[in-house]
């Protein structure tokens, strides 16, 4: 188990030297691969294509991981999560919390050609509070208008800190700002025509082949140097060639034989065999939570003490290392959220209790549970080995308590719907998404596998959305914490790794929190 | 002969209206919902079931079923639910890549198989055919993905001499495109190159006990005109069955050699479709799938007429 936010995976310093060779004679600023190439294209292998790259809609990574590069956000992050403006030029909050002005930096263009005017921010929040996840929950009753062509007003029904963090969020579901034409022409469905003003341009998509991005020439940078994803955001490629490479083994290989200079998901088990090859590197950063659901609406976790039973017998760490293979690719910690989140996320609350792995007492509270030798079905899938690796050893520590553990595996489109019927299943191994706010975690909410239904959550949640100051916030995030392991929606098994690997050539800046890398700052030398 | 291909072709109907029918129960009544793939993995049931709605998806499958079939007779198999084109469309753009993968999978196949087959016949109990049999049972014993990521391993990573996975249409760039077919269609021909070794060889150790080979070696004809000419003719029909059954295999999608060498083909669609519930792509894909299958069984059985003039067929056959 390692401690550390993150850290590289191990860099071979002397290959890293030995690629500076390349002989490149840019004039760029050198890096640590080199001098970077910005006439250089990033070819980039990943496992699937995202099914959509309309974030409004689509909940999915692999569609924000896309996207982000291409469309933009009033506001965004900097490497300390701290928020800053990125399409707006400065933003005020009036007194009571409800107002916000956003002045819209000028001479901002879109790919097509046309400027960025306050219409096309209101249409695109409009649309985006009315779809998305967050804009749901922090912004329904919101009005969005132009003031003039520059300035946008936002008023809430009731302050809450979570608007500019809502606002900022650059991963799933990231409030992206389209040209109102494509706004006002669209439905519910996800937008085909992926206009933005981000520092990438959409070229072409062929389907299940490839995505191509383009370097946008007319990008018109945020003052400031690159912060995070906050200052310039110029693209430091001339493009990224998305190659979909299903094949794991493949997306290694093609990475040694320098067919595809950056390749993201390696599986854990492949790192080893990409650390030992000195012209290539490795890196990680966490990004998922991986839970153990109850099904709260029927069986025996419908009550608390048998939860508190299996929460009390597991080993974590046993868990997590079968789960990513490698102890330096999961992290353990008593936060709902993501160990990495901590500088935003603070909290004490639950480090002494987190994994007791104590059997002998969970065998009591089983006793006490009323549990009489039911028989518990595990489900998990294998298209997340994460899910299955960490199932079939909750099973056996389970078995070790004298639960009658079975395991259901499935392909995950199958999965998602078994999840969603409480007469399938016990319990579920279910990797979960980190998310800025930790009001959108989705155990909490009711119609989410496992059926966590609690006034006591109802009413905490309520306060801290309505929290008006992070720091607010963050009192009612203890209260969050402590309700958690009281009421023990899931059992929390750790924080696991997305392991990502490039040739040494490229230069990669990973955003904090459980951002990733950011595609712009991505540079090659060639 | 014209009317015994317009017959066969008659029957296709019935066991296609079957198949669409079968195919269509399955997919919808296996778990899983295009509408979550949409959406993605976190996304509020209430959405999940709107999105549904709205394609249609929550109407008894009897009724989608007549739907699909009214449009689909008129050559219409609707669109794909991600890859905004056609089903059709991507089928056919699929079809390329697998076409040219399996041609030139069938052409190594031929190529080992047919010259020592008949050798190994030939000369039967020699080292040349232990040694033949031998790379045959090894040939049927590994699977073709494994056989593929050995040559990844020893020509791409190792010798650096070919791509390791990618596709690029030989019409576009020969030679790019040549390139990047060797390996997949090496270890997709080998592992078939066993099959057809071992039916070359019976059958052309069927026809060399045959009386008129004998004939004809007791009247003087040279062993090589005996052997090309004479026997290898006679032992036709097996092989052409054997090479169309394979044929026919290789072109509804090498599902795991496609994936490994990143081919986007049929094989690489149907598993895509499956993946994500792409209901209208996967029932395209398996009707076309079938349709290939049946044309090309009816293709191999006239050829038959044309290797062996003893069964070409009447009108009347």
């Amino acid at each position: 188990m390692r401690t550390s936010t993150r850290r590289s995976v191990a860099l071979a310093a002397t290959a890293l030297t030995g690629v500076l060779v390349a002989g490149c004679s840019s004039d760029t600023t050198p890096d640590g691969a080199g001098s970077a190439n910005p006439a250089a294209r990033l070819i980039m292998a990943i496992p699937a294509q995202p099914p959509n790259l309309d974030p409004d809609v689509s909940t999915t990574t692999a569609t924000s991981d896309v996207a982000n590069g291409i469309l933009e956000t009033l506001l965004t992050t900097d490497e300390k999560q701290q928020v800053r403006p990125m399409l707006a030029a400065k933003y005020d909050v009036s007194p009571d919390g409800k107002t916000y002005t956003f002045d819209l930096r000028k001479g901002v263009k879109f790919h097509d050609g046309t400027d960025l005017d306050a219409n096309d921010v209101v249409t695109s929040m409009d649309r985006w509070s009315r779809l998305s996840g967050p804009g749901q929950t922090y912004f329904t009753g919101a009005t969005w208008r132009a003031v003039d062509d520059d300035t946008v007003r936002l008023d809430l029904t009731t302050p809450t800190f979570g608007a500019l963090l809502a606002l900022a969020n650059p991963n799933e579901q990231f409030p992206a700002v389209y040209p109102s034409e494509i706004i006002t022409t669209a439905t519910d469905e996800p937008i085909t025509k992926i206009v933005g003003t981000g520092p990438f341009q959409l070229r072409e998509w062929i389907p299940d082949q490839s995505l191509t991005l383009d370097r946008f020439d007319g990008y018109v940078p945020a003052d400031g140097e690159p912060n995070g994803r906050a200052g310039n955001r110029t693209a430091g490629v001339a493009g990224i060639d998305f190659k979909f490479v299903p094949d794991a083994a493949t997306r290694v290989l093609g990475l040694q034989t320098g067919e595809y200079d950056f390749i993201s998901e390696v599986p854990y088990d492949n790192a080893a065999q990409v650390l030992e090859d000195d012209s290539l590197k490795a890196d990680s950063y966490p990004v998922t939570l991986l839970n153990l659901y109850y099904n709260k609406a029927q069986g025996p976790f419908a009550d608390v003490n048998a939860r508190r039973a299996v929460d009390t017998a597991l080993d974590r760490d046993a868990i997590m290392t079968a789960a990513v293979s490698d102890p330096q690719f999961y992290t353990l910690t008593n936060s709902m959220m993501l160990e990495s989140q901590s500088g935003l996320w603070p909290t004490a609350v639950g480090k002494d209790t987190f994994n007791p792995h104590d059997t002998d007492r969970a065998r009591q509270l089983l006793a006490d549970s009323g549990y009489r030798g039911a028989p518990v079905r595990i489900i998990a899938t294998r298209d997340y080995l994460e899910s299955y690796n960490a199932a079939v050893v909750i099973q056996e520590q389970l078995k070790g308590i004298g639960v009658d553990a079975s395991l259901d595996t499935y392909d995950w489109p199958t999965f998602t719907e078994v999840r969603d019927d409480p007469t399938k299943w016990e319990l579920a191994v279910i990797p979960n998404t980190a998310k800025s706010d930790p009001g959108s975690l989705v155990f909490t909410r009711p119609d989410f596998a496992g059926s966590t239904k609690s006034p006591q959550l109802d009413a905490i949640l309520a306060e801290y959305r309505s929290s008006t100051t992070l720091e607010q916030a963050r009192s009612h995030y203890d209260d969050l914490q402590r309700w958690f392991y009281d009421y023990l929606p899931v059992s929390k098994l750790g924080d696991a790794d997305t392991v990502f690997a490039t040739t040494t050539n490229v230069d990669v800046v990973v955003g904090p929190g459980f951002e990733g890398p950011i595609s712009w700052r991505t540079t090659v030398a060639k | 002969m014209l009317n015994y291909t317009l017959k066969r072709l008659l029957a296709l109907i019935p066991v296609l209206a079957v198949v669409s029918v079968v195919i269509f129960a399955l997919i919808h009544l296996t778990p899983g919902n295009p509408a979550r793939a949409i959406l993605g993995p976190e996304a509020s049931a209430a959405d999940v079931e709107a999105l549904s709605e709205r394609l249609g998806l929550n109407r008894p499958v009897a009724l989608q079923y007549l739907e699909w079939l009214g449009r689909a007779v008129t050559g219409n198999f609707g669109d794909s639910l991600f890859l905004r084109k056609s089903v059709t469309q991507a089928v056919a753009d699929n079809a390329v890549p697998t076409a040219q993968l399996a041609i030139a999978a069938l052409v190594v196949a031929v190529a080992i198989a047919v010259p020592l087959g008949t050798l190994a016949a030939r000369w039967r109990g020699s080292p040349l055919d232990a040694l033949a049999m031998g790379v045959s049972l090894v040939g049927m014993a590994v699977p073709s993905f494994v056989l593929g990521l050995i040559l990844i391993l020893v020509l791409a990573v190792g010798l650096r001499v070919l791509p390791v996975a990618g596709y690029e249409s030989v019409f576009d760039d020969p030679v790019r495109g040549l390139r990047y077919l060797l390996l997949p269609a090496i270890s997709l021909g080998a592992v078939l190159a066993a099959f057809l070794l071992r039916t070359t060889r019976a059958a052309v150790l069927d026809v060399l006990a045959s009386d008129y080979i004998q004939a004809a070696r007791s009247r003087g004809v040279t062993e090589s005109r005996l052997l090309f000419r004479h026997t290898l003719r006679n032992a036709g029909l097996p092989i052409v069955t054997a090479v169309g059954l394979t044929f026919g295999a290789l072109i509804t999608g090498a599902v795991v050699t496609e994936t490994i060498f990143n081919i986007p083909g049929i094989g690489s669609l149907l598993v895509n479709a499956i993946k994500r519930r792409d209901y209208p792509v996967l029932q395209g894909v398996v009707m076309f799938a079938t349709l290939a299958y049946l044309v090309v069984n009816l293709a191999v059985d006239l050829v038959y007429g044309l290797v062996d003039p003893r069964i070409r067929l009447s009108g009347n056959g």
